[in-house]
């Protein structure tokens, strides 16, 4: 259902992402990896309006999503960026009923509709005993559980996540993707999600987009697209994995 | 911030205000006790009767000179507070006040130009003082807005140090138009260190439009602020016309700031200190944070304005010597603070 095509983007007269094309079917899970620097994070912002694109399309259920407006966007995709901001002075509760800006009208005027939404959102990601605190006094793995809540109460089709646990400790990172999974499964959302683990990449995504310089050098089920050939050759390091059973890859680790 | 507490604020803050006003018409080089101000009150409304000549002469002090001082002194300190709890939001900076980011200045500037061409005398002339500070105050936030900005983002620091440089510009080029005016030098300079000489109704009238309007329009942004504090980019992931929103904040926030400056000339550190106080007692919910700040401005300029008048009475201090004198030490408190905390 979401189409991306022949996309590509310039930014300073250079390439960053070209004749990307892929396609995301609803409720499929779809991780973004690939070296610093291969395009993850501006095909990201690319598809959720951030970036200009040079060309080609972005097309959600027959909806060409460049031509929209902010608002009707921000209905469409929702997105936890790489970089978490968590300005002052705010409880976790306005925050997350912050998600419904695309429902609200100017002045922010919620209902009880958007409050129980907001209040949902915030029992899904565990921080709905937080509601009241102000979050910027938080740890990082909450405060990333208060954006990742954030953008639930946004009730899109389509989330985009930056490595969005990259700062976070073992725990709050298994934690986080817990939460986001079983709740993305259980509403039928698409998602595309960037990520640095490849073994999380593997364990949780439906499929793989492998970027290397601006381009997928790779795509389809993670077991056939994390191979120790494709991943060495891409990140330029041996890289090897353990199989179970022969077949299922359970562990890839750099050669020591 | 819940509802209740909310309200409860706004009342405090109406009841301050009221306060303020009252204390402002009853105080100055002559005092004039509460009970006469209600019976002037009275006498007014039934005009029939003939009054005692004593009350007479504090009627036209009254009506002509406390009461519309006290009304132009509430609206400037609500138009500055209110533009600076704005510009703080918009650049996500404790330190952007209209002052330091040089839009009161390009206003002062402004405002200068259109004395210096004439000095105002009929109500026509009056006006165009607030619409040259309105320019003048627009070419200073773009400049500085436009040499502040890196790529997509508006980097802090570089947004104060070009704020000071475009203060610094204007208010050189103001110097130097006063040089050549003149005649009008002393109410100029008075003018400068933000003490109104202009007495009267005039004043009120041709600032109040703008000022109220400007307030309103701030006021009306506070929701869109609030999801601006998230970055550009995020605010627009969550529906929100940023570059719409950027501009009429700037708009807004610039017409008040120019209104309030055009006709008291430079009054710092209202707009920065009434905001953070608030911000502290609140929080950062805009919607209710610029109201107050409003309110907040208002009773802390008419506070400053009663001191200015009676401390050294009958000689009378230009009230941004006041604010400055209450602000500067509250200033450096929050550069101390600043690191924790609120930003």
């Amino acid at each position: 259902m979401l189409h991306v095509e022949t996309l590509s983007v310039t930014m300073n007269q250079k390439a960053i992402l070209s004749g990307i094309s892929f396609e995301l079917h609803k409720g499929k899970i779809l991780g973004l990896i690939g070296p610093n620097g291969a395009g993850k994070t501006t095909l990201i912002r690319a598809i959720n309006g951030s970036v200009d694109i040079e060309q080609g399309k972005i097309v959600f259920k027959k909806q060409d999503l460049t031509a929209l407006n902010v608002q009707e966007h921000a209905r469409f995709i929702a997105t936890v960026p790489q970089n978490r901001i968590i300005p002052a002075g705010f409880t976790v509760r306005q925050i997350v009923l912050m998600g419904r800006t695309p429902y609200l009208n100017w002045f922010g005027r919620s209902t009880k509709e958007d409050e129980q939404i907001a209040e949902q959102a915030m029992r899904r990601t565990d921080t709905l005993s937080l509601a009241d605190v102000t979050a910027d006094e938080l740890s990082g793995g909450e405060q990333q559980r208060v954006i990742l809540a954030r953008a639930f109460a946004q009730n899109t089709p389509l989330l985009l996540l930056d490595e969005p646990t990259t700062h976070l400790d073992i725990r709050f990172q298994m934690e986080f993707l817990d939460l986001l999974f079983e709740h993305v499964r259980e509403e039928k959302m698409s998602v595309i999600i960037a990520m640095h683990d490849l073994n999380q990449a593997m364990r949780f995504c439906d499929e793989v987009l492998l970027l290397s310089q601006g381009k997928i050098y790779a795509s389809g089920k993670p077991q056939d697209v994390l191979t120790e050939k494709k991943l060495s050759t891409v990140y330029q390091y041996p890289i090897k994995i353990k199989y179970n059973h022969g077949d299922t890859p359970v562990y890839i680790y750099p050669k020591f | 911030m819940r509802q209740s507490s909310a309200v409860r604020w706004i009342v405090f803050l109406v009841i301050g205000v009221l306060l303020a006003a009252l204390l402002s018409v009853m105080l100055g080089s002559v005092s004039i006790p509460f009970k006469e101000i209600l019976s002037i009150f009275k006498g007014k409304v039934d005009s029939g009767s003939t009054l005692p000549a004593v009350q007479g002469k504090f009627s036209s002090i009254v009506f002509d000179l406390r009461i519309p001082r006290t009304l132009l002194v509430l609206l400037v300190g609500a138009a500055l507070a209110t533009s600076g709890g704005a510009y703080q939001g918009l650049f996500q900076n404790p330190l952007a006040d209209p002052y330091l980011i040089g839009v009161a200045s390009g206003a002062g500037l402004g405002s200068i130009v259109a004395m210096t061409i004439q000095w105002p005398q009929d109500l026509l002339g009056y006006f165009a003082v607030p619409i040259s500070a309105f320019i003048g105050s627009i070419l200073a936030v773009l400049l500085v807005y436009s040499l502040s900005k890196v790529g997509k983002t508006v980097h802090n620091t570089t947004l104060i140090l070009a704020g000071v440089a475009v203060s610094s510009l204007s208010n050189a080029l103001t110097s130097f138009l006063l040089i050549n005016a003149g005649g009008e030098l002393r109410r100029a300079i008075v003018w400068m260190m933000g003490g109104s000489t202009l007495v009267g109704w005039k004043p009120v009238i041709a600032s109040a439009p703008f000022i109220l309007l400007g307030i309103a329009l701030l006021c009306s942004m506070g929701y869109p602020l609030n999801v601006l504090q998230f970055g550009d980019e995020e605010a627009q992931q969550m529906g929100v016309p940023v570059k719409k929103v950027r501009i009429l904040i700037i708009l807004a926030a610039s017409l008040t700031t120019a209104a309030a400056v055009a006709f008291c000339g430079t009054i710092a550190f209202v707009g920065l200190v009434v905001p953070h106080i608030l911000r502290r007692l609140v929080g950062n919910d805009h919607r209710l944070l610029l109201p107050l700040s409003a309110l907040g401005g208002a009773i802390f300029l008419t506070i400053s304005d009663i001191l200015a008048r009676t401390l050294l009475a009958p000689q009378e201090i230009p009230v941004g010597v006041i604010t400055i004198l209450f602000g500067a030490p509250f200033f450096l408190f929050i550069l101390r603070k600043t690191k924790r905390k609120i930003w």
